[in-house]
């Protein structure tokens, strides 16, 4: 399977495609060429079919890998996308935009959890949603549904999505070997962890001052809950950066130089990335093997909807590559 | 037609006419007040708007900037489903205002999406900058609808005082000239006729 992703060198050349046009036909010379014939996509159609691509790959790869493995995967990329699907149909009842607009944005895949997504765009309101949400693993969201609406905000129900994501991966994540299991904490940590400086950060430049409530991190890893008080309170970014060490001093560093927050989320890719395939040198078979195909495919479908974007409204290419992993990678 | 086909060499007129032109020529008096005024107030808002357009858009092409980041990091999708968290809620007031009888729009921010802590922090910031720019825009087009208005205003004034100093004023003077020529050369005509009667009479008691 690995022959199905994109040589680095193609990306890099579609990164440096002079026009959308252009981008377009150097992609339609790739395996996702005949997805794209007889149709000129804009890069909203496009983000669909790298992310169906995406999915079927995933769906193939699961299947074929041992079952500690393929339970671990699919709570892991299925679960997160079916996530990313409630919490966009919940912005959209939360906004009260029209059902068709919501179901426009979701990522085409089968629901994970037995969840229908039909249903969940036909309720009325939130409250009607999480209502919807009763009988699924997702139910302990209406406990926060109160003060979501109390306050007229929406990140307690996200980060409560967050939290029952990351209990539902820590069952599956047990029953593989501790190799391998070393590996996905060390994605999934930094990930979070990374996640909650921004969070924090975030909170710094929003709530001067303020103390954050403690369900704003989902999930205390190797940052401390003390780091992220002080972060969100206004303390010197770089102090507090400075004091964390590697990985984290290097992900967050464009916090520093040019306060780039999207930056920040291409390092940790590229991190993730870099963690995924050291593995892969290390035991070229077996859960090494496929997560670093899974997350090669992951990140070549991120990769892929910015270029699709970026040459649709002629960004150029430096800023694209600036924002992209894999284009950057190529020799 | 002359200025003078209407006019009545009479005494009653003449009053009547010094009476029109020093309202006239108050009213002229106020009108240049009413111009200087608007003339100042223009002024004013001149200077607010100097260069503030050209600052607005390089700011603009900043945030554009970054909007251009978080749909590259996010993609738009994602993007989209985001700005979805924040209620649509922008509401303005425009109320009438009004300088020496100008109206003019004043513009009021009655209530504004509240962005704190809803978005990804990708795209918070750009969000933050984007409303504060918004609100400026606001401001400005308020600004240049007021000068707008106040210039059209002024324009409009300056010709009156043109119009009264140069066309109105002159003319009524001429009337007047052309009753008090006539009341003078009546009154001599007057005198003279009196004078010759009073001469005849003379004689013929001699």
């Amino acid at each position: 399977m690995r022959a199905e992703l994109l040589k680095l060198e193609t990306i890099k050349a579609l990164a440096e495609a002079k026009d959308f046009e252009e981008f377009l036909k150097i992609l339609s010379e790739t395996p996702y060429g005949e997805k794209l014939s007889g149709m000129t996509p804009s890069a909203v159609d496009l983000e669909r079919i790298f992310n169906q691509t995406f999915i079927k790959r995933l769906e193939s790869v699961i299947e074929g890998a041992p079952k500690e493995i393929s339970d671990f995967l699919n709570a892991y990329y299925y679960m997160e996308l079916e996530i990313r699907n409630l919490k966009k149909i919940m912005r959209g009842k939360f906004s009260k935009m029209p059902s068709e607009w919501i179901d426009r944005s979701l990522i085409p895949m089968r629901p994970y959890l037995s969840i229908e997504f039909e249903k969940l765009l036909a309720a009325a309101t939130l409250g009607d949603l999480v209502v919807a949400l009763e009988t699924t693993i997702y139910a302990p969201v209406r406990e926060v549904l109160k003060i979501c609406e109390e306050y007229d905000i929406l990140w307690p129900l996200e980060s409560w999505l967050d939290n029952i994501y990351i209990n539902s991966i820590e069952v599956p994540l047990m029953r593989l070997i501790p190799e391998d299991k070393a590996i996905v904490k060390e994605v999934l940590q930094t990930r979070i962890d990374v996640e909650n400086l921004l969070a924090a950060y975030n909170w710094s430049r929003e709530f001067k001052g303020q103390t954050p409530p403690v369900e704003l991190f989902t999930r205390i890893y190797k940052v401390s809950q003390e780091t992220l008080r002080k972060l969100s309170e206004g303390a010197n970014t770089k102090e507090v950066l400075q004091g964390l060490g590697s990985p984290y001093s290097e992900i967050l560093a464009p916090l520093l130089k040019e306060e780039d927050t999207a930056l920040v989320r291409k390092n940790l890719l590229t991190y993730i990335y870099s963690v995924a395939e050291r593995s892969r040198i290390v035991k070229d078979f077996s859960f090494p093997c496929i997560f670093s195909l899974l997350v090669s495919f992951d990140i070549e479908k991120d990769d892929l909807v910015s270029l699709a974007w970026g040459k649709e409204q002629g960004v150029a290419p430096e800023k694209i590559m600036k924002y992209t992993v894999l284009p950057n990678l190529a020799k | 037609m002359s200025v003078l086909s209407g006019a009545r060499p009479t005494k009653g007129y003449l009053i009547d006419m010094k009476k029109r032109i020093s309202f006239v020529e108050r009213g002229c008096e106020f009108l240049k007040l009413k111009r200087d005024h608007l003339a100042k107030e223009l002024s004013i808002s001149l200077e607010v708007l100097r260069g503030r357009r050209d600052r607005i858009n390089e700011r603009l092409k900043k945030v554009y900037e970054d909007v251009v980041t978080a749909y590259l990091a996010l993609g738009p999708l994602e993007v989209r489903s985001q700005t979805n968290s924040i209620k649509k809620n922008f509401e303005i007031d425009a109320l009438p205002k009004s300088v020496m009888g100008v109206l003019y729009p004043s513009i009021r921010v009655v209530s504004k999406p509240k962005i704190e802590g809803k978005l990804d922090p990708v795209i918070s910031t750009v969000a933050a900058q984007m409303m504060e720019i918004f609100e400026e825009i606001i401001n400005l087009a308020e600004f240049e609808a007021r000068a707008e208005r106040i210039a059209d205003e002024l324009g409009k004034t300056n010709r009156k005082v043109n119009a009264l100093e140069n066309i109105v004023i002159p003319s009524y003077r001429e009337v007047i000239k052309f009753i008090e020529d006539k009341l003078d050369e009546e009154s001599l005509e007057e005198l003279v006729r009196t004078k010759l009667i009073g001469g005849v009479i003379a004689r013929r008691r001699e």
